[in-house]
């Protein structure tokens, strides 16, 4: 009986010891990110691989170099990406498959108002910027800077932010101003007040300026 | 005898030497037949002369024949004396001529005891039997307006016929035929340069698209290259301001201007002077020059919203003009679809000084204008 179980305990360990299998970890995953950091760890091999690379959906060829076990990816949109390892002692393959999202790159596709009327009905008494549908999308930028001037050049608004924890970056709606001196004081007066708005993403970083009416 | 012989013919070469027109110039005639009424007209413009002519829709329609090339004028006119059964007269340098009255002419085209030399003339047989007896006409001997002098020889002498002159007054004969007054109504489109000022907001603009205008007027033409004219144009000058305002929520009860336009209607005073450069046919090419005073008539403002009904507003009407005043520059292309109906499209550049609205222009602006229009002679 001790014998037995010194056989069964010998032939999982061999299992054990000679199944091959692969993980894929992702790193630098964050919509301010411009690439994505992709490691296979390989385990019950002999440590002799080949690694083979690919993205299987959406169909296109591998962008990068191959047979490595990390690999960086610069993508424009979401992709299945495959790794294949063959482990040339034990002439054995595995592989796994991971998403990848896509990076925030290309143009901005934004509505900035040029009238609020900030009395408080509910109707256009916030300046936000959102998608040009105006359905409060990604506008496909991770960071913002915004400074709102009066018509004496005197600055009443300052704000910025980066996004990191999201990977659509950042959505219509978070860039938004509600009428009051650095956000917290009194209504400002009506007027013809000016906007400095700078947008980024991995491609570019577009600046935006002009005036909007401040009315009520 | 000799005496009277002598008074007479002192008479005879005073009355010719006392006409100015030289009835021995040669005219080019190119058709060979035509109208009495087109025959007159060409010899008014291309011979320039003067001819006083009482139409009548009957001898208007005789057929002049007459030979193509150049022709002297003397037998022009008295082949259409002939055909025509008329008879002329020189006044001041302008031929008048007059409908025979009775069989016998009281101002014949030629005298009767001279008979030209009518190289000119297609049906010379005809005509010549007309006159008796025939002469030889030679230009030399013609006096300053056409009439053979008469051979001066003791004992034998041939008169031609005297005339006194009329006591018409020439004045007015001259007036009458030579003054032309019509009427004309014409309708434009204006696309004004107006000279706004900028907006702030900068998104908000002023525009004008383009405004009209219709003229009603008379001219006169005081001689064959001038005429004046003077009407009253009812121009339309609007503007509007565009708020161009975007916004998330078009739903706020604040109302949200989208546009405020103004009408503005000036009442023009268009006092031309036209001077014409170049005539083919029943087209010509005039150049005008005018000036225009005008005087506001009517105006109204009105504001709409991209959340409510428009209303009236009075923000621009505060600052309105109420006179202007304007010069401009023509070349309008006449054209006579009848004797008396002609119609015109004129192209024009006018400039004004001052400005219609001081909210909204700065002084001064042009107005590029392309009118169109009818004309009726009377």
């Amino acid at each position: 009986m001790k014998n037995i179980t010194v056989i069964v305990f010998l032939v999982l360990m061999s299992f054990d010891i000679y199944c091959l299998s692969v993980t894929i970890s992702q790193t630098n995953t964050g919509a301010n990110s411009c690439s994505r950091t992709l490691t296979a760890s390989v385990t019950g091999g002999s440590g002799s691989y080949t690694y083979t690379w690919s993205i299987v959906s959406p169909a296109m060829s591998w962008p990068t170099t191959n047979n490595v076990s990390v690999v960086s990816l610069s993508l424009g949109q979401n992709a299945d990406v495959n790794v294949s390892v063959h482990d040339n002692t034990l002439n054995q393959t595995t592989a796994n498959t991971v998403t990848v999202y896509r990076l925030l790159t290309g143009s901005f596709n934004i509505f900035i108002p040029n009238l609020i009327t900030p009395n408080g009905d509910g109707f256009n008494d916030n300046w936000v910027i959102t998608d040009s549908g105006k359905t409060y999308s990604p506008i496909n930028a991770y960071s913002y800077s915004l400074i709102i001037t009066n018509s004496s050049s005197v600055q009443v608004f300052n704000a910025s932010g980066t996004v990191s924890a999201t990977q659509y970056g950042i959505i219509g709606g978070d860039i938004i101003w509600n009428a009051r001196v650095n956000g917290t004081g009194s209504i400002v007066p009506t007027g013809t007040y000016s906007y400095q708005l700078s947008l980024q993403n991995c491609s570019q970083t577009t600046p935006y300026s002009g005036q909007f009416s401040v009315l009520y | 005898m000799r005496i009277i012989l002598s008074a007479t013919m002192l008479l005879v070469m005073s009355t010719v030497y006392s006409q100015k027109l030289d009835l021995t110039r040669t005219i080019p005639i190119n058709r060979e037949h035509q109208r009495l009424d087109t025959l007159i007209i060409y010899l008014k413009q291309r011979g320039h002369l003067r001819v006083s002519y009482s139409s009548n829709p009957r001898v208007n329609a005789v057929e002049i024949t007459l030979r193509k090339g150049n022709t002297k004028l003397l037998d022009i006119l008295s082949v259409i004396c002939e055909t025509a059964n008329l008879e002329y007269q020189i006044i001041n340098d302008a031929i008048v001529f007059k409908h025979k009255k009775g069989p016998g002419p009281a101002y014949s085209a030629l005298p009767e005891k001279l008979t030209p030399n009518l190289p000119g003339i297609a049906n010379y047989d005809s005509v010549k039997n007309t006159f008796s007896p025939p002469l030889e006409m030679d230009s030399l001997k013609l006096g300053r307006y056409g009439r053979k002098l008469p051979e001066f020889e003791y004992g034998k002498i041939t008169l031609p016929p005297v005339r006194r002159r009329p006591m018409a007054t020439v004045k007015s004969t001259k007036l009458k035929n030579d003054i032309r007054f019509g009427v004309y109504y014409s309708y434009a489109c204006d696309l004004n340069s107006f000279r706004f000022v900028n907006k702030d907001p900068v998104f908000q603009k002023f525009q004008s698209e383009v405004n009209f205008s219709s003229t009603i007027g008379v001219y006169s033409v005081i001689s064959s290259k001038l005429l004046i004219s003077v009407g009253l144009t009812d121009v339309s000058k609007d503007f509007y301001l565009d708020y161009n305002y975007e916004v998330v929520d078009k739903n706020d009860p604040f109302p949200i201007p989208d546009k405020t336009a103004v009408d503005l209607r000036y009442l023009e005073v268009p006092i031309v002077v036209g001077y014409k450069m170049l005539e083919a046919k029943k087209v010509s090419l005039w150049f005008n020059g005018s000036v225009l005073p005008s005087f506001l008539i009517d105006k109204s403002e009105r504001t709409s919203y991209l959340n409510k009904d428009a209303v009236e507003t009075v923000y621009f009407l505060e600052t309105n003009r109420t006179r202007l005043f304007s010069f401009s520059f023509a070349m309008p292309l006449h054209l006579w679809l009848t004797r008396n109906i002609g119609m015109f499209l004129e192209p024009s550049y006018g400039f004004t000084f001052g400005t219609i609205n001081e909210n909204a222009m700065r002084e001064n602006y042009s107005v590029y204008r392309l009118k169109t229009g009818v004309q009726l002679r009377i």
